[in-house]
């Protein structure tokens, strides 16, 4: 078995109001495309906080290649990319450029390199033709590959996406999972947080669900768990709901 | 409002886009200086260069008029005050106001130079981009004690993300209210409040939220350098700028032209 | 928390107030014959919630945004023509203003009463710098000049000192500086 890129160990974050999340362990291995489900409330987001120590747990520690993150917090930022559910209040810059150059400035890498990476990403991203364009006049699918572009950029080993499909049109969600199991294929580790597990569920290794009082209910492979997920809170996909083991157009 | 958002910048590859923008600043500055000592021979040059520079951008006049049109209103009045208040020969008069020629003089002269730097303000924004301005912003306060210039250029940075929020989150809440009759309310006080409270309440939530993503990307002070613009002949553009502003000094103070104009 | 976000914070906060300070010149609410602006609402609220340091550091950079070049002043203006201008004493006196109202809310303790006091001294020092300035630049009398550049303007502020109270005491819990 290969080493776990991640491990969190016995983790609770505990909220003086309202819920939070308790004894989490978990072991995430390089490659793996983990689908974090659960009913609003059941503390994706918060556990999602903790892998790159946005906050501090009640208990337990997060550990990245061995060592704990809050031991080296800038490197745990860089190793682990993360994409929040707003697009809007994530966009720093004040082009397209600048957002994606923003995070590479930080680090301080040379003005060079910088534009070339940048360069780069965006051609990656398909977003090369919208470089001057400032963030607030793009689409909805436009600026989800922004994000994704300006973390992208730092050559993380994990990308976390929390609700990456919120608020976004058919197509564009649909070319949103194009890009991340293509990600995923080229041997980036994924960890992506939603209640509608729909779209992505064919692409992804690993489904782990949370319970509303932010526990870990399940972890498995998704074709093992599906005709399950109902009863934890997560809507099940069509083709399953319909007696399908995998998409009709799959078999 | 729209404009707003999209500022006055019109992308282009003109020798003025492409010069440094801390040049550029520098021109501008020197043009308002020598505009406040110059008088109508050193305005009309200046008058004649800034028109050449619009017309190659890709500006006509009357769109240049239309944008002042309310500073020109203003600039009339100014006009005004100085032409019927300034005691001197009367030029005419119209049932007991007094124009004199001194007072026109003055009042035009004053009009034109503020007309003029507001032109050379405008050529200048539009053909910079928001993002060169913070560079120029940083690097000109760099020199400057107790200024944390990187701070101030994000702040920049940030003040432009948060322009086009605010706006629509205004307009949401000014649909919102309205579609509750809320503006039929007698009280200014509540109007008020119901207008931009929540407003506010959204934009400091959407603040706490970016503070996070901002954290989450390795946010820090000490980062990498800025880079300058260096296409656009910026030794060549300097000489002529300070030629332009030498030659309107130069007009306004031979004694000449001080008789005949001033 | 930790890291950053502490210095961080206060710094996004000031930006927002930029912003909100250049909405503001756009936000009109009609009332009676004559709309109302928002925007020295806005300038006198940075001093309250922000706190005369970061409210004055606010001002600062929309003066110097403005100055740049990008259309901040009230209807789409900018550069160091505006605020020469007739009307830049106004604008040069939110500087003073915002710090004034910072000072005095604080020492008074954030309370609406304190905070209304405050923002009636921060409105008196905008009016300081504006109407000497408005009275020079179209070389009027002084009677003029303050029934051109204040008096139409009174009421109006009266009723966005007293909204401004309101919203200082409800978005007070929601900043954490």
């Amino acid at each position: 078995m290969p080493r776990p890129l991640l491990e969190i160990d016995h983790l609770t974050h505990e909220f003086t109001a309202g819920s939070g999340i308790y004894d989490i362990c978990l072991r995430v291995f390089p490659g793996e495309f983990i689908l974090l489900a659960g009913p609003n409330g059941s503390g994706k987001t918060t556990l999602i906080r903790h892998l790159n120590a946005l906050v501090r747990p009640s208990s337990g520690e997060v550990r990245l290649h061995g060592r704990p993150v809050t031991s080296d917090i800038v490197f745990a930022r860089k190793t682990i990319g993360m994409v929040f559910q707003d697009a809007d209040t994530q966009i720093v810059g004040d082009t397209v450029f600048d957002e994606v150059a923003f995070g590479p400035e930080n680090l301080k890498i040379p003005r060079p390199l910088i534009r070339e990476k940048v360069t780069q990403t965006l051609a990656r991203m398909d977003l090369s033709h919208l470089a001057d364009r400032n963030p607030a006049t793009l689409s909805g699918g436009e600026k989800r590959r922004l994000t994704i572009a300006g973390i992208l950029v730092m050559d993380p080993e994990i990308i976390v996406l929390d609700e990456p499909f919120a608020n976004l049109d058919y197509p564009s969600s649909k070319a949103l999972v194009g890009i991340i199991s293509e990600l995923n294929q080229e041997g980036q580790t994924i960890i992506m947080a939603t209640h509608e597990v729909e779209d992505v569920i064919t692409c992804a290794t690993r489904i782990i669900i949370m319970d509303s009082k932010g526990r870990l209910s399940r972890d498995g492979r998704p074709e093992d768990l599906l005709g399950h997920l109902a009863a934890c809170g997560v809507k099940e996909p069509c083709f399953s709901r319909m007696g399908y083991k995998k998409p009709p157009w799959q078999t | 409002m729209a404009n707003l958002t999209l500022f006055t910048f019109c992308a282009g590859t003109t020798t003025l886009h492409r010069l440094d923008v801390r040049h550029k600043t520098a021109l501008v500055c020197m043009v308002s200086l020598a505009l406040f000592t110059s008088g109508f021979a050193g305005c009309l040059a200046c008058f004649l260069v800034l028109s050449l520079l619009t017309r190659t951008i890709g500006i006509s006049l009357p769109q240049l008029l239309g944008q002042l049109k309310w500073f020109i209103l203003l600039l009339g009045i100014m006009f005004a005050a100085r032409a019927l208040t300034i005691p001197g020969d009367p030029v005419f008069s119209f049932s007991g106001i007094v124009a004199t020629k001194e007072g026109l003089a003055q009042g035009a002269l004053v009009a034109m130079r503020f007309f003029l730097v507001m032109m050379t303000g405008l050529l200048f924004s539009a053909t910079t981009r928001p993002a060169d301005l913070k560079s120029a912003a940083q690097w000109f306060l760099k020199p400057v004690p107790f200024v944390p210039e990187k701070q101030v250029a994000i702040m920049i940075s940030l003040f432009l993300r948060f322009l086009p929020l605010i706006l629509s989150q205004a307009g949401q809440t000014a649909d919102a209210v309205n579609a509750r009759c809320g503006n039929l309310h007698k009280n200014p006080i509540r109007r008020i409040r119901c207008q931009t409270l929540p407003v506010l309440k959204k934009t400091f939530m959407a603040a706490d939220r970016l503070c996070l993503a901002m954290d989450a990307r390795c946010y820090s002070e000490d980062r990498t350098d800025l880079e300058f613009e260096t296409g656009g002949r910026n030794t060549l553009s300097m000489a002529a700028g300070t030629g332009l502003c030498l030659l309107m000094v130069g007009l306004s103070h031979s004694s000449f032209f001080k008789m005949i104009f001033w | 928390m930790i890291s950053q976000t502490d210095t961080l914070r206060p710094m996004v906060y000031t930006s927002l107030f930029v912003a909100l300070i250049t909405v503001g010149a756009f936000i009109t609410i009609p009332i009676g014959p004559v709309p109302i602006v928002l925007q020295n609402m806005f300038v006198l609220l940075a001093g309250l919630i922000l706190g005369p340091a970061r409210g004055t550091a606010c001002v600062a950079v929309y003066l110097l945004v403005g100055l740049a070049g990008l259309p901040v002043f009230a209807g789409g203006t900018s550069g160091i023509g505006k605020l020469l201008g007739p009307t830049g004493g106004y604008l040069l006196g939110y500087l003073p203003a915002v710090l004034v109202t910072g000072v005095l809310s604080k020492t008074l303790g954030k309370k609406p009463a304190g905070d209304i006091l405050a923002m009636a001294a921060g409105s008196v020092v905008v009016y300081a710098a504006g109407v000497p300035w408005l009275k020079i630049a179209f070389s009027m009398s002084w009677g003029k000049a303050v029934s051109a550049g204040m008096l139409p303007f009174l009421l109006g502020d009266a009723v966005k000192i007293a909204a401004a109270a309101v919203i200082a005491k409800k978005i007070r819990p929601l900043v954490k500086l």
